[in-house]
């Protein structure tokens, strides 16, 4: 299935709500991904953007397969009011989490993780990427497995 | 130095390989964008339906804001504002496992002792939180002896929050709009309350020579802890003289102009 038939498939699959309801959909698509890196010291820093390039004093390091996240958004009583924040964001197994940032829409990339991100909804299923800089705290071989987690919350105003 | 890949998110990865299947997971799904209880009304309900294609996990809980000046919800430790529904509301269930269709009610009930509060609007934020969107995937994971649970991930549960809004002895609000500053493109507007309730609306911009909307709607809400919150405004330098502000509770323009809360020429 080509790209943009894929985005059809999801823009179907949002937009319509069972009758006599409003409602509201998050589904997520995609989890952030970092792809391959190298093994490597602590102190590396990767900032993966919410279009997926990947930067930081670690990027040398970087391989391959690095991706923004990405969540799909309707909302059949559109427009409102909502407000998207990172939040319980946390780092295990030697990476720390310096911020979270978003784009909604394809607008402008900004942090979401500190006073939240306000948006006006759509009822077409509307994406919201995800991008993450974290670094590394300790040496990471192969065999690790470091994890960072949060939550993203949409909060109807 | 010899180099060692590290392996990181397998599950991306794998999103990767088969793209087509990227809604192999499940999506939250809320029949309500705002639930009112009242002194008449003391039970309401929301439905979550799983609309994806796995089996989702999904949390109830609840979560308090403030509003700031600058329409930003705060986020607050939960039960330390005077006006947070919380401690006065009981629901159930509070962890729900939805198969792919299936659905379920949350209740949302006022304790009996609530109504002795003190007159005012409470309110708290009725979360649903997705602890895991893809239940299968889970468990085969944990069942395979060559689990890919090495690597580095990056995990986003995703949630919604919806305001649940007891209005006890309180009137609705009364709204009323200024010209704070009108300078070239731009304008501030000020949006003023009375009332304890809360306000929750629309902004039209209307060019009065056309009757059709200058602007896209701007919906706008004053929580109860604000008296009046600033909006900047964009404007079209021509149209500056002919356009007509309405704040209505309707998002519909031609029912905004005739069911207007306050409006004020620009």
């Amino acid at each position: 299935m080509n790209k943009k038939l894929l985005f059809f498939a999801a823009s179907a699959f949002l937009c319509c709500s069972p009758s006599g309801y409003s409602a509201f959909t998050l589904v997520k698509v995609t989890d952030i991904s970092l792809g391959n890196v190298l093994a490597g010291p602590s102190g590396r820093q990767w900032v993966i953007s919410t279009s997926g390039s990947v930067s930081g004093t670690g990027s040398s390091d970087y391989i391959s397969g690095a991706q923004a996240g990405e969540i799909l958004i309707s909302d059949t009583t559109a427009p409102a009011s909502a407000q998207i924040q990172a939040i319980n964001i946390t780092g295990t197994g030697g990476l720390s989490v310096n911020q979270i940032t978003c784009s909604y829409n394809s607008g402008v990339e900004a942090h979401c993780d500190q006073s939240g991100y306000i948006v006006i909804t759509g009822t077409l299923a509307t994406s919201l990427k995800l991008g993450i800089d974290l670094q590394s705290t300790q040496f990471h071989n192969g065999g690790d497995s470091p994890q960072a987690d949060f939550d993203i919350e949409i909060t109807y105003q | 130095m010899m180099l060692k890949k590290i392996r990181l998110s397998a599950s991306a990865l794998l999103l990767v390989l088969i793209s087509p299947c990227i809604f192999a997971k499940a999506a939250l799904y809320l029949t309500e964008d705002v639930l009112f209880l009242s002194d008449k009304r003391q039970i309401t309900s929301v439905d979550i339906i799983n609309r994806g294609t796995r089996t989702g996990v999904f949390e109830v809980r609840w979560l308090d804001h403030e509003m700031q000046q600058d329409g930003v919800l705060k986020r607050i430790e939960l039960g330390q504002l005077q006006h947070s529904l919380a401690p006065k509301v009981r629901y159930s269930p509070r962890r729900v496992t939805l198969q792919p269709g299936q659905s379920q009610r949350i209740k949302v009930a006022l304790k009996r002792k609530a109504k002795q509060s003190p007159a005012g609007e409470y309110y708290s934020h009725l979360n649903v939180l997705t602890i895991n969107d893809d239940l299968e995937s889970t468990i085969e994971l944990q069942q395979s002896a060559d689990s890919e649970q090495q690597g580095l991930h990056v995990k986003a549960r995703i949630g919604i929050s919806i305001p649940v809004i007891w209005r006890h002895q309180v009137t609705a609000a009364k709204a009323s709009l200024s010209v704070a500053r009108a300078e070239g493109s731009k304008a501030k507007l000020r949006l003023e309350k009375k009332g304890q309730a809360s306000l929750r609306g629309y902004i039209h911009v209307i060019n009065q020579k056309t009757g059709q909307a200058a602007k896209p709607v701007m919906p706008v809400v004053l929580y109860p802890n604000l008296d009046n919150r600033l909006l900047e405004l964009a404007v079209p330098d021509d149209n500056q003289e002919d356009l007509l502000v309405i704040y209505s509770a309707s998002a519909k323009t031609e029912e905004a102009k005739d069911n207007a809360l306050a409006q004020v020429n620009l």
